[in-house]
């Protein structure tokens, strides 16, 4: 009845209303403006507060009328200014700092929507599901001990890892990292640092595309001998008369000097979210500089001794003598992929499918992850991932595993958000390894600690 | 010399004759004011309107407030203002429109306008006071309420209202003390009693 009510008004109101004549009054101008916006007619008073506006028409209600009447229109840049100008006029309505937040979220300035999210009431706030950012966003800082459980093949490792998120512009998100490892093992020791780099761009509020750039720093010191003997058995002796042949092969694989590798990745993708889901497909190359500056040496002799019964009646003895300095060289490898979770309630399950092609294989790769919201304060992620003799990457190119060596991890970590803008961050990880250059296998248990500032 | 003589009485008296035609619009204005005929006083003045009166603009800026129009008023008060720069009297008019108008950004730079003019200003202070109260800025409504205090410092609504803006801030035992002086100058109060009980 009252809509009713307003519909009536609002056609008698419309012939005297529209255009604005230059002669309009003040309380026309309102009460006009005040009909338009009760019977909720966005178009009419869209125009009509326009043409007010540039009459002179300059206050707040006026104002305030005419932004909500373009934002239900969806017209969000005119809303904003129409707002802005309300703002300057009135600061200190809740509700249109909300408006304020919201045009600016829907044109997907999320720096400046942070700004107004903040003035918010907290109870306000608690109902709007947004994350606000600022320019500088966070800073994050892990450190931990990696140590070994079979500590004559792998030594600990020394690890320490810095992050910093920034929105420099409205759109564009850049994450960079910086990570440094060292390690002793039983042939030598390494130690690498990586640079990571992505750029990501929101086109609208649930797609965005990135591109990230990893590069990591390898470099090594070797220093391994390896010594082995084999022997075998062929015939039968039990009997006298009987022929048998003894075999007996000993080698020495020695490898000494130093080796150096760059490793370059690129990789895009693009992100389409939706209210429970996110999928996430990307194309990645890597490129592989290899600088090795090692000699390998392989030192064989083999020794056949042949038996009649107990007498030798022949007997063989050789060697064979060989040194390898290898050269400079790249290896390449693309990756195609895509990352998606489904989010259950606090539960979000997920995983990263890749198929990725070197020189010699294909491989089909799958990893899960899980992350587990308990509350305000505290959740729990965990991933799984297994890979052959080749490098991947996961989390959008975030975590670069550049080694030759096989590997399982199984990694879990928890996050507890302290009340100033602080997280800390516990993290347990249990790799198994199995190395490339000498074949053993070793684990690794490790724990870190990491802390996020955010600004 | 005779012709230079009739001339000068003549401009004389088309100056007198001017100037008692605007005090005439200025005693109809008010005639009419009285009666509440605001476009008929504001009508008695345009006649004689010129752009360059300060008197005019300002009356007129008034009228078109208490018409209703408050864009009219606000616009009158603003050249009223723009001929006196340094006056607060037109400054002071304008807060009426603009507060109509709900433009309340602009009254409270409209007050800092006329406390840069007037530092002394209390009634400046303490309406910038009421408004920062309002809206949770506490430490300027107090920083606005100690001015008006040093030079009244008996005066019942700055006292009510700091006490107010310290139980805002957690300063329980000034905003007691505040109260208790608020109490002591009126001391049927009924408003500041169960404030004072509340805490």
């Amino acid at each position: 009845m009252l809509r009713l009510e307003s519909l009536l008004l609002l056609v008698m109101l419309i012939p005297a209303v529209l255009p604005l004549s230059a002669q309009e009054t003040f309380r026309e101008v309102d009460s006009s403006s005040y009909a338009l916006y009760k019977a909720a007619a966005w178009d009419s008073l869209a125009g009509f507060g326009s043409k007010a506006y540039a009459e002179g028409y300059d206050y707040y209600y006026l104002n305030l009328r005419t932004a909500i009447a373009f934002y239900e229109l969806g017209n969000y840049p005119a809303a904003l200014r129409f707002f802005e100008r309300a703002y300057r006029n009135n600061s200190s309505d809740p509700v249109l700092k909300e408006y304020l937040f919201r045009s600016n979220y829907e044109l997907l300035h999320d720096l400046e929507a942070s700004r107004w999210y903040r003035l918010l009431d907290d109870s306000v706030r608690q109902g709007i599901p947004f994350r606000p950012i600022r320019r500088i966003d966070g800073l994050y800082a892990e450190a931990g001990v990696r140590i070994p459980v079979q500590s004559g093949t792998a030594g600990p490792v020394s690890y320490g890892h810095l992050a910093l998120q920034a929105y420099p512009i409205e759109r564009l998100s850049l994450s960079q990292a910086f990570s440094y490892m060292a390690q002793a093992l039983n042939w030598g020791r390494f130690r690498q640092y990586q640079y990571y780099l992505r750029p990501g761009w929101s086109i609208n509020r649930s797609t965005s595309i990135y591109l990230a750039g990893h590069w990591a720093h390898y470099h090594s010191k070797l220093d391994y001998e390896s010594l082995g003997s084999r022997t075998g058995t062929f015939g039968d002796n039990s009997q006298p008369g009987r022929q048998r042949v003894d075999t007996i092969l000993t080698s020495a694989y020695r490898i000494s000097g130093s080796y150096l590798e760059s490793d370059y990745l690129l990789q895009g993708g693009f992100r389409k979210i939706g209210k429970r889901y996110s999928v996430s497909p990307y194309a990645s190359f890597w490129l592989l500089k290899q600088n090795p500056d090692y000699t390998e040496s392989f030192n064989d002799t083999l020794r056949i001794i042949e038996y009649r019964g107990p007498v030798i009646v022949g007997e063989y003895m050789g060697s064979s003598d060989s040194t390898s300095t290898p050269g400079p060289g790249y290896a390449a490898q693309w990756v195609l992929g895509v990352s998606a979770y489904y989010r259950l309630g606090n539960l979000t399950l997920g995983g990263d499918l890749k198929y990725t092609g070197t020189n010699e294989a294909r491989y089909w790769l799958f990893s899960p992850f899980m992350a587990w919201q308990a509350g305000l304060r505290w959740s729990f992620s965990a991933y799984y991932f297994a890979k052959k003799s080749f490098p991947i990457s996961l989390f959008s190119g975030y975590q670069l595993f550049n080694t030759f060596d096989e590997m399982q991890r199984i990694s879990l970590s928890t996050r507890y958000v302290l009340p100033e803008k602080t997280e800390l961050y516990l993290t347990l990880q249990h790799d198994r390894v199995v190395d490339k250059l000498t074949g053993d296998a070793y684990e690794m248990n490790d724990l870190y600690l990491g802390i996020n500032f955010k600004f | 010399m005779k012709t230079s003589i009739l001339a000068l009485l003549l401009i004389f008296t088309g100056a007198l004759s001017a100037q008692d035609t605007v005090i005439e619009a200025f005693e109809k204005s008010y005639s009419y004011e009285a009666e509440g005929k605001y476009p008929e006083a504001i009508k008695s003045l345009e006649n004689v309107y010129s752009e360059s009166s300060y008197p005019i603009n300002l009356r007129l800026g008034w009228l078109q407030y208490m018409k209703g129009d408050f864009i009219k008023s606000k616009s009158y008060y603003e050249k009223a203002i723009a001929l006196e720069k340094s006056g607060i009297e037109a400054r002071l008019g304008l807060i009426y429109p603009l507060t109509a108008l709900n433009n309340e950004d602009e009254v409270i730079d409209v007050y800092h306008d006329i406390l840069e003019i007037d530092p002394a200003n209390t009634y400046s202070h303490y309406r910038l006071a009421v408004i920062y109260f309002q809206r949770r800025e506490f430490s300027d409504a107090e920083e606005h309420l100690l001015p008006v205090l040093r030079l009244y410092p008996f005066d019942f609504d700055s006292n009510a209202l700091l006490g107010s803006v310290y139980v805002k801030m957690g300063k329980i035992n000034e905003a007691k003390a505040r109260y208790a002086l608020a109490l002591q100058y009126n001391p049927y109060s009924e408003e500041i009693r169960e404030a004072l009980s509340n805490l």
